[in-house]
């Protein structure tokens, strides 16, 4: 048949049959149509619109709206605030992210060679996971309070206890604390998940190689399950680093001074409480560049994959 | 096998709808109450919780029962996200309130923007209420433009709290208050001991080891602002051409007599609620606002807590702050709605007396502050002579939440030793010029 033919054949409307897949393939996008509204709506549309608001002064009370260019960008660097909360942003993901991913993991490998009550425990250790931040907040906030339960805890062996969410020097580590304590389920079932993968043949032949338990984690655990490494530490760092809720409910928006105050408690004020909407869009899409070359960087150190 | 997998399916849904009911039990605020069935309705935010709450809860009932061709539907909002909603809610142009309280220092941020209408002024312009019933300076501080926008609807002010047990103990008179920054450090040493029953007046006083505190400064607003006053200065002068005046040397000496209360004579720094310390003998003294008096009224034995005005401090006069609660409409409200909603003003600010018996909350109405409420209400005497011979209106701002945020995390930077007193201040004035650019 030539493509002249067709050609022809197309152009009689009785001749527009569908093959099987074509129209599987028509189905498929149908389906997807639902989700890509949503995405377009209330993801895709809203990054736009931070994207242009970045290089707009938008006044929200005042309702000004005029474009400035680079401006938003100059004035984030002379804010010492953006920096202060940049720079306990990174000190509290990097801290949580590497907390996370120790306690997950040991969970993961705790789990995995248990028999007895492992349902149970799995349960147990993600049911945190369930709550919400408010109810968190609230609890942590009693239980670290200076005549809270911890130091009440504490002063039966004799100690005084800690101000912990008053003392600059111990408040990101507390916060840190509650949210590893909050949201380490999720990365253990990941690990757990990845560990499941590894195929028992390896460890046999670790042993019968003479490999111990600490040579057989280094040396075959942790490589087969890179992949699941690099997912964990990649989207905890991102979640982490826009730490809203600990800061704004367990610290007074960030106390004592700007101890605790975030970037995104940045955002947020600058945007909902002050107004400021366009150097809050160019702040966020600031954090989205800082994000971004983080995720590089764990991609470089972390990304190389290991086959046995 | 199947029966298994629906039993743990439930158990695991049972504990999610536990899990989850946990913050909706501890909701108490944010709802609304449509009160009334009548056909103007108005939308009215508040941000009075606890007793004011209730009793401002009870003055609305009150007036839709008077006035059934009115529904209110009256949401309480926590202070900590009022402004941010409210904001929204305005810039939005639906969904928020017709009526709603402000603190009288935020209403530049609403006035000068056109966000509210100068309600009062045309009340006062229609005789539904009489513009001298209220203090000239009160009334100034919410007039822009020759036009007064909110009316007040009670005007307080803060003071000491102080407990007679540990008076006693120290061999204090209850009406004996502090006269000078000098009698009320002694007086602070003489209040404060140790688990000896050691003052730092005495030979081996164990600074570790206090039992009873002196004194909570509390929060800044109330200790730290009127102190700014005393030296003859304040955080901005007021809207709209506002000049940072918080990094001025008399502020800096304000603020280190505060900094050396903390950290040479062991006041707590006011980083949390102090008020069951001072019920439990544990605390001596207490900068705070008038709004705490029901605390006090409710939980305490006969006569262990007394009220004691703001102490003089500084070298420049005697002052305490003064706030208003004040009942602010939006520009775009109906003109139906408008008229209801300003005889409810009216109908609030009538009964503002009854607000102040049962939250010691003076009235902004002149004429309803009489003398026999003071019998009733023990904070009442000692706090509306010093607020009509002393009282200052607390600054105001355009950028008001900014600067507000700014000058607490300063001071809370200095009281935890983070900064000296001039660095803090410093950096606060240099952010707050920013923000006022």
């Amino acid at each position: 048949m030539t493509s002249k033919s067709v050609s022809a054949d197309r152009s009689n409307p009785s001749n527009w049959t569908l093959t099987n897949k074509r129209r599987e393939a028509i189905a498929g996008y149908l389906f997807l149509v639902p989700y890509l509204f949503f995405f377009l709506v209330f993801l895709a549309g809203p990054v736009i619109s931070a994207f242009v608001t970045a290089f707009v002064e938008w006044e929200l009370l005042r309702g000004t709206y005029r474009f400035i260019g680079l401006e938003n960008f100059q004035l984030i660097m002379e804010d010492d605030l953006f920096w202060i909360a940049l720079g306990n942003s990174l000190y509290f993901a990097t801290m949580t992210t590497v907390g996370n991913v120790i306690v997950a993991l040991c969970a993961a490998l705790a789990l995995k060679s248990i028999r007895l009550g492992h349902t149970l425990f799995r349960v147990v250790m993600y049911a945190p996971v369930v709550l919400s931040i408010s109810v968190i907040g609230i609890v942590f906030s009693r239980l670290l309070a200076p005549f809270g339960l911890l130091n009440a805890g504490l002063e039966l062996f004799g100690h005084d206890g800690f101000n912990y969410l008053a003392d600059p020097n111990l408040v990101l580590p507390s916060l840190s604390l509650t949210t590893i304590w909050w949201g380490f389920g999720f990365p253990m079932l990941i690990f757990l998940a990845a560990l499941y993968a590894v195929p028992e043949a390896l460890y046999e032949a670790a042993r019968i190689d003479g490999a111990g338990r600490w040579q057989i984690l280094w040396q075959v655990t942790l490589p087969l399950i890179r992949p699941a490494l690099l997912f964990i530490i990649v989207t905890q760092f991102i979640a982490h680093i826009q730490v809203f809720g600990q800061p704004y409910i367990m610290t007074n928006g960030g106390g004592p001074g700007y101890s605790s105050y975030t970037i995104v408690l940045h955002i947020y004020r600058n945007a909902f409480s002050y107004y400021h909407m366009g150097y809050a869009g160019a702040m966020a899409l600031s954090l989205g560049v800082v994000m971004f070359i983080f995720a590089l960087v764990q991609f470089r150190l972390l990304g190389r994959y290991t086959e046995y | 096998m199947h029966t298994k997998l629906v039993s743990r399916i439930l158990l695991a849904f049972m504990i999610l709808l536990l899990l989850g009911a946990l913050p909706l039990m501890a909701q108490d605020e944010g709802e609304v109450q449509e009160l009334g069935t009548g056909e103007i309705e108005i939308n009215f935010w508040s941000g009075l919780g606890g007793p004011d709450g209730q009793s401002m809860t009870d003055l609305v009932t009150r007036f839709v029962e008077e006035n059934p061709e009115v529904t209110i539907n009256y949401q309480i909002l926590g202070w900590g996200t009022f402004f941010d909603k409210l904001s929204a809610a305005i810039v939005a142009g639906s969904g928020g309130p017709d009526l709603m309280t402000l603190w009288h220092s935020v209403v530049p941020q609403y006035a000068l923007t056109g966000h509210i209408m100068p309600v009062a002024e045309q009340m006062f312009n229609l005789g539904m209420l009489d513009k001298d019933d209220f203090s000239p300076a009160l009334l100034d501080s919410v007039a822009f433009g020759g036009e007064v926008y909110p009316v007040p609807f009670d005007n307080y002010g803060a003071g000491l709290y102080v407990n007679t047990h540990l008076l006693e103990r120290a061999g204090i008179a209850v009406d004996d208050p502090p006269e000078s920054g000098e009698e009320f450090i002694e007086y602070i040493r003489r209040l404060t001991w140790d688990e000896n029953g050691n003052t730092p007046n005495d030979a081996g006083f164990d600074a570790e080891n206090i039992e009873v505190w002196p004194l909570s400064i509390g929060w800044h607003r109330i200790t730290i602002t009127p102190a700014l006053y005393q030296w003859g200065t304040d955080v901005v002068t007021p809207a709209p051409d506002a000049e940072v005046l918080i990094d001025s040397d008399a502020a800096k000496e304000a603020v280190q007599y505060y900094h050396d209360l903390v950290f040479e004579h062991h006041v707590l720094p006011g980083v949390n609620w102090s008020g069951e310390l001072m019920l439990n003998d544990g605390l001596s003294m207490y900068l705070d606002g008038a709004w705490t008096y029901n605390f006090y009224n409710t939980n305490m034995e006969d006569g262990q807590i007394a009220f004691w005005p703001y102490p003089r401090l500084g070298p420049e006069r005697g002052s305490t702050i003064m706030w208003s609660h004040t009942l602010a409409v939006t520009s775009n409200v109906e003109p139906d709605v408008l008229e209801a909603t300003m005889r409810l003003i009216q109908f609030l600010s009538d009964n503002s007396r009854e607000h102040s018996i049962k939250t010691g909350m003076p009235s902004a109405r002149l004429s309803l502050r009489t003398a026999d409420l003071a019998e009733q209400i023990w904070t009442f005497g000692p706090l509306t002579t010093q607020m009509a011979a002393e009282g200052v209106p607390e600054y105001q701002s355009e950028r008001f939440t900014e600067v507000e945020n700014i000058m607490g995390a300063a001071y809370s930077s200095i009281f935890t030793g983070q900064q000296t007193v001039e660095e803090g201040l410093d950096d606060a004035a240099q952010r707050i010029r920013r923000a006022l650019r």
